[in-house]
């Protein structure tokens, strides 16, 4: 058994431990950092895939942490609520709002301490107003408030250097008002991190999993290898010239319906220092730059706790 | 870092001086594990781990025996490595052949 790979039996995975200890077996630092490669699978606007060899749980692990909770963005936070007849309470109101992600670099920014106050530096403000009004010809204009309704109002010198913010998106409700009701509020938007709250978060979801390693243990011809391919609902094998070949190993969920039956021909495995990342943004960020701020931000969390010792022994001890 | 204000380091010595445990306040898993596992490479550590407490306490302690050198330093070098491990994720992140 190869000490890098982990397998799924018909029963239970095998060989899923990993050494971390340099004398037990495990690598060391140098073995891996001159090991460590990182390839992008896809990237779409809204979306990575990116795989890391060669790298160990911990380290994968605290990335995907810093992502879901540490990177920051801009959020809405505070709101003076100035008219709400709508049927939706001022709190529900306040909390579907700061949920709207918004489209502003949080590097532009810094963090707002709770005693400061709202400035150019710290802060993006909306204005919402919505009105519903039956016409007169019997018509209701104004009855959805959509996060589009969001007017900008930058503050002295926000315009000239940033240029514009608005919602990622123009389309998502808010609010539903009747003819007559109303909303008006300014809302004031702060930097964040996500483990204050998820509206912060900069991503929809960010996940690893282990790269599938799927061979036939044996050559699997004619009707078998057709009823392989058959068997796999994610279209993991092929046939090709008669044979069974495996095809799109990354698509494997690691059901287990290939080997339920007869656990003879295939094996399916799982290759552990192979991490795929799977990075979803909400759209404040590119997911490319989330990885980099959250690998900056691991980094900065060193230098931060360097800096802490650095302090401590200097102080005299009692 | 949101609230760096609140984060405070702190050493409890043993008599020996070659076990320290430290506290890391504002700290949680990620950088708990992250650490004990650059720590654990070294070859100076005869042991160490880590904990989070309670979950609605923002306390991490790291426990630390070596052999030879004084466990801050050891957990200092395994800062650094933290950061160059960071450094050449950035750098591989950011070359044109990725």
């Amino acid at each position: 058994m190869d000490a890098n790979t982990a397998y799924l039996t018909q029963n239970t995975p095998e060989n899923v431990h990993t050494v971390e200890h340099p004398l037990s077996g495990g690598k060391t630092l140098e073995e891996i950092l001159s090991n460590i490669e990182m390839t992008i699978i896809e990237e779409k606007e809204e979306h990575l895939i990116i795989d890391l060899v060669g790298i160990e749980a911990p380290i994968a692990n605290a990335l995907r942490r810093i992502m879901l909770s540490e990177v920051p963005t801009m959020a809405i936070e505070d709101i003076n609520l100035w008219q709400n007849t709508s049927v939706i309470p001022d709190e529900v109101l306040a909390h579907r709002i700061g949920l709207i992600p918004i489209d502003a670099d949080p590097r532009l920014f810094k963090f707002k301490h709770p005693n400061e106050e709202h400035s150019s530096e710290n802060c993006i403000c909306f204005k919402l107003h919505a009105v519903c009004r039956r016409l007169e010809d019997g018509s209701i204009v104004g009855d959805k408030v959509m996060s589009g309704d969001l007017q900008w109002q930058p503050f002295p010198n926000q315009q000239e250097r940033f240029g514009h913010f608005k919602p990622v998106h123009d389309d998502i409700i808010i609010a539903k008002l009747g003819p007559g009701q109303e909303i008006e509020a300014e809302l004031f938007c702060e930097k964040g991190i996500g483990a204050t709250h998820t509206k912060w978060s900069p991503v929809c979801t960010a996940s690893y999993r282990l790269a599938p390693k799927i061979t036939l243990k044996k050559e699997i011809a004619g009707e078998n290898a057709i009823n392989l391919k058959n068997k796999c609902p994610m279209g993991v094998f092929d046939v090709k010239k008669g044979k069974a070949v495996v095809k799109n190993p990354r698509n494997c969920t690691s059901c287990r319906e290939c080997i339920r039956e007869d656990d003879s021909m295939v094996s399916l495995a799982k290759v552990k220092d192979h991490f795929i990342f799977t990075i979803e943004t909400t759209g404040a960020l590119s997911p490319r730059d989330i990885f980099r701020e959250a690998i900056k931000e691991l980094r900065d969390k060193a230098a931060f706790w360097l800096d802490k010792i650095n302090i401590y022994k200097r102080t005299p001890k009692s | 870092m949101e609230s760096s204000d609140n984060k405070k380091f702190s050493v409890a010595e043993d008599e020996t001086g070659k076990g320290c445990t430290f506290a890391f306040t504002g700290e949680g898993h990620t950088i708990g594990n992250a650490l004990r596992y650059l720590l654990i490479k070294n070859q100076d550590v005869e042991f160490c781990g880590y904990s989070v407490p309670h979950p609605a306490e923002p306390v991490m302690n790291i426990r630390l025996q070596t052999y030879k050198n004084p466990p801050l330093e050891t957990l200092e070098a395994s800062l650094n490595q933290l950061t160059s491990v960071c450094d050449l994720l950035l750098s591989k992140l950011d070359s044109k052949n990725i």
